[in-house]
């Protein structure tokens, strides 16, 4: 066994350690702390991350900024509810029709508008959310303004329900480790790339056999449809819904966390959001009594400035900092480049042989 | 000429709204060879290119691929057909990495690679072939223009081409540069590729290609070996000056 | 009929304020190619500012309205300069929008901060006040408000396409790269088209006072119209915006009449998609 592949499994052991602390961390978290309230917030961090993803799945890896998935959120959370309360469906079946339903009408409502470039996605991603709102806010069947609540009942695992928030902590935190690991999964794949290369240029795209508008429709579907998860998992939780979910603002609320943490990483949204969502919470609580609109206020500015003076975010910073190379080559050991690849080529050369 | 053409053009017209940028062009190209266009600024040189690359469709006339009508596929058809092209104003994917550049390429067209790994290993082959290896860590937008040119014909080989088209690959080159590249295009050449290009650089199209299209005004004014259209009266005429373009080659 | 050549006459009125945001907007981002996202929240600032001009100085509200076109002017020149600008540079998209888009929250919040969350009004003697013109009633303040807002749409394209000033800005729009080679400083002039853009959302807001409530929020619907307003236009076509604001503006009182006023939102929106849609598709059958 020769050094370069002695190298390399340390360092992977290392990050395994590393990553499991973590992830430790955030599964003794409820043993621990029993304040519902603190529970609230990290119920919160889980799924506004997760929808952070979905984003980012558009905005970050393919470059088309949607200012609408409050909309892709508040029609999942429609479709699972209405599913629930009107057909007595369970409710993980219905999560599903809520997700497979918003990919659908994601799908085909944005297709003619990725037919052309420019900032009509933006455009129409607004336009297609305020629509939803108001069509709901009219519609009898979505219960119109005062919206539509889960019926209360016995916890049950069956029926997604609980009086204690523990449950839905450990839901939340596996549906943000799952959408992570399909982000990164869809990152290093086909796809991946394709969305990498048009958001960087579409003619070079097209000259290399991608077609932009299928794979922009892909990441517009599948981000939807992981919006919709979300906005089924917040209506389970909240258990009640009503088109305020849907207003442009939480839709920029939504993108918050990929833009501060990093857009062009996968883990830019939960890094964001690990940071943006706690202390928007606690401005809230400390602040919104006396000065409404204190922490949103506080939100911009926080914004205003990750976006001025630390244009890649903070993982974008963090990239290049010394503090990386800090924790790579002291803490988990990282051999350089050449050694991951030295150790690729002779496990191929040992194949071949 | 023992073979049929690999790209047949036949009587190509493009207008853009009254202004007829390309009119009646027809020409072969021949399989395995090394054919260039030339001709002045505003000739319609890049149009040509572009409608022969699915870019746009010409407004009149027919492109045929060993025999096949293509004239209306689309761009992102080409690389599934074995043909590729380079841009003139280089099209890096700015924030990723030179070898990142490369993989995404490995993934797409007639050999699409299967797997992360084999589009990876593919993709390195390509470097080394391009001589680009040394740099595959950096952001491609970090790079000098000689090397972007070089990765700008690297994610085009990594799609594994039959056909490359390059659309001036050697603008803005000096001579040391143009001489590497000039060496890279005739390699490229000899592994089998057949190869048509664009160019402003007459020491390049005489040393290359061994056969060149002239475009003036839109119009196809001559055809034949690079000394048969250098010596051209019309070509001297128009486009070399009468004093015979000694500045330029 | 008298009824509808009412709604008529109100959604021309309503659709001038559309047009001047549309415009303004329009300027930004033929310019910079960025769409404004705090466009709405510019014409609310307008409103405060206007607030605060007539009940401090007991001013009449239009008395304000030059006032409220210079602050404005300076306060777009000045976030041009200190955020925009050096976020140009980055050359992501995906960062200039979400600069203007917290810009606008932290204008809808600071307002909320400052103001709190009440409904404001600035009293005249003459908001009650009707002009009787064949069947149709005009409110006295929004005729005025149309009144000028007709002089300002005028003088902006005038600007445009007479003054030096103007020319410059149309050639940094049309290539900045061979504005600034023939000598033409493409910053003083990001900063310009950036005041002006916003010193029209401020004097829409700052007209919109004689008859519009103030709060927090009022500029929301206001900017996404605008939106509209540029991508059924043209984006960067002045007189484009002119006529699909108002356009906008009677298409929405003629939803309110003929349907109910509750769906006017919902069909703008899904107007807008349609139209969008339709001529995206008539594009690329033309290509």
């Amino acid at each position: 066994m020769n050094e370069n592949v002695k190298a390399v499994r340390a360092y992977r052991r290392n990050l395994c350690i590393a990553l499991g602390l973590i992830l430790l961390v955030f599964v003794l978290i409820p043993v621990f702390v029993k304040s519902p309230y603190v529970l609230n917030v990290f119920v919160l961090v889980f799924y506004m991350s997760t929808l952070s993803m979905a984003w980012n799945l558009l905005g970050g890896m393919t470059g088309q900024n949607s200012l609408g998935h409050a909309a892709y959120m508040g029609l999942g959370a429609y479709a699972s509810c209405l599913l629930i309360t009107k057909a007595g469906a369970n409710p993980w079946l219905s999560a599903v029709f809520g997700m497979v339903v918003v990919g659908l009408v994601a799908g085909v409502i944005f297709y003619p508008c990725f037919i052309l470039r420019g900032p009509y996605f933006t455009l129409v991603s607004i336009a297609f959310g305020e629509a939803m709102r108001q069509f709901i806010i009219n519609s009898t069947f979505f219960g119109r303004a005062s919206g539509v609540g889960l019926p209360f009942g016995k916890d049950s695992w069956l029926d997604f329900r609980f009086m204690s928030k523990v449950p839905y902590y450990y839901v939340g935190l596996v549906m943000v480790i799952l959408i992570y690991l399909l982000m990164k999964k869809i990152e290093r794949s086909r796809m991946g790339y394709a969305l990498r290369t048009i958001r960087e240029d579409e003619d070079a795209a097209a000259a290399i056999g991608i077609n932009p508008t299928k794979y922009k429709i892909m990441a517009v579907v599948v981000s939807a449809m992981v919006a919709a998860l979300v906005g089924f998992f917040y209506a389970s939780y909240i258990r009640y819904i009503d088109p305020d979910l849907m207003v442009q603002a939480k839709s920029t609320e939504s993108v918050l966390p990929a833009v501060v943490g990093g857009a062009a990483y996968v883990e830019g949204p939960l890094v964001g959001g690990l940071i943006m969502i706690p202390l928007s919470e606690f401005l809230r609580a400390r602040f919104s009594a006396m000065l409404p609109g204190i922490n949103m206020l506080l939100y911009a500015v926080a914004l205003l400035a990750v976006i001025r003076f630390r244009p890649t975010g903070i993982l974008g910073w963090y990239m290049h900092s010394r503090f990386k190379r800090f924790v790579d080559e002291k803490l988990l050991r990282k051999p350089p480049v050449e050694v991951f690849e030295a150790v690729e080529m002779e496990k191929h050369r040992g194949k071949e042989a | 000429m023992d073979k049929a053409p690999i790209i047949e053009v036949k009587n190509i017209t493009k207008r853009f709204k009254g202004l007829t940028a390309v009119k009646d062009v027809s020409f072969s190209i021949r399989e395995g060879g090394i054919t260039g266009m030339i001709g002045p600024n505003g000739a319609g040189k890049s149009t040509t290119f572009n409608m022969i690359c699915g870019y746009y469709p010409p407004t009149e006339g027919r492109i045929f691929y060993r025999g096949e009508d293509i004239t209306n596929k689309k761009a992102y058809e080409y690389t599934n057909m074995k043909i590729a092209r380079t841009f003139q104003i280089m099209k890096p994917l700015k924030n990723l990495s030179v070898l990142e550049n490369v993989v995404a390429s490995c993934y797409f067209g007639h050999a699409a690679a299967k797997s992360e790994r084999e589009a990876r290993e593919r993709a390195m082959e390509v470097l080394h072939f391009t001589g680009l290896y040394d740099k595959r860590h950096i952001l491609s937008k970090d790079m000098g223009t000689p090397d972007q040119k070089r990765l700008e014909m690297a994610r085009a080989l990594a799609t594994k081409p039959e056909l490359l088209f390059l659309d001036e690959n050697m603008a803005g080159l000096n001579p040391a540069e143009t001489e590497a590249a000039i060496e890279l295009i005739r390699e490229i050449n000899r592994s089998g590729v057949t190869i048509f290009l664009i160019e402003h650089i007459m020491q390049a199209v005489v040393s290359l290609c061994e056969s060149v299209i002239v475009l003036h005004h839109g119009e196809k004014i001559a055809e034949g070996t690079p000394e048969q259209v250098m010596n051209d009266p019309m070509v001297m005429e128009v486009y070399l000056g009468t004093k015979g373009g000694a500045a330029h080659a | 009929m008298s009824i509808f050549l009412q709604a008529c006459v109100n959604g021309l009125l309503m659709g001038g304020f559309y047009s001047l945001m549309g415009m303004g907007q329009n300027v930004i981002f033929g310019v910079m190619k960025i769409v404004n996202f705090c466009h709405g929240e510019m014409l609310m600032v307008g409103m405060y500012l206007t607030f605060l001009l007539s009940t401090n100085l007991g001013l009449d509200p239009y008395a304000c309205v030059p006032l409220v076109a210079i602050l404005m002017f300076l306060f777009g020149a000045l976030i041009q300069h200190t955020l925009i600008t050096p976020s140009l540079g980055t050359k992501s998209f995906t960062n200039l929008l979400f600069l203007t888009v917290g810009l606008g929250l932290l204008l809808s919040n600071g307002a909320l901060v400052l103001f709190g969350s009440e409904y404001r009004t600035i009293p005249t003697s003459y908001a009650q006040t009707y002009i009787a013109l064949g069947p149709v009633n005009l409110a006295l303040p929004r005729l005025i408000s149309f009144g000028v807002l007709i002089v300002i749409s005028v003088a902006l394209f005038a600007f445009l396409k007479y003054t030096t000033t103007g020319k410059q800005i149309r050639a940094v729009s049309q290539n900045p790269v061979g504005a600034e080679v023939v000598g033409i400083n493409a910053r003083r002039i990001y900063i310009l088209t950036y005041g002006i853009g916003t010193a029209l959302a401020g004097v829409a807001g700052s007209l919109l006072t004689g008859f519009y409530t103030i709060f927090p929020t009022a500029g929301a619907s206001f900017g996404f119209r605008a939106l509209i307003v540029v991508v059924v236009g043209g984006l960067g076509s002045i007189p484009g915006a002119f006529f699909a604001g108002i356009f906008l503006g009677v298409l929405e009182t003629m939803v309110a009449l003929f349907i109910s006023p509750s769906y006017s939102d919902l069909i703008v929106f899904i107007t807008f998609i349609v139209i969008l849609v339709v001529r995206q598709l008539i594009i690329i059958r033309r290509k």
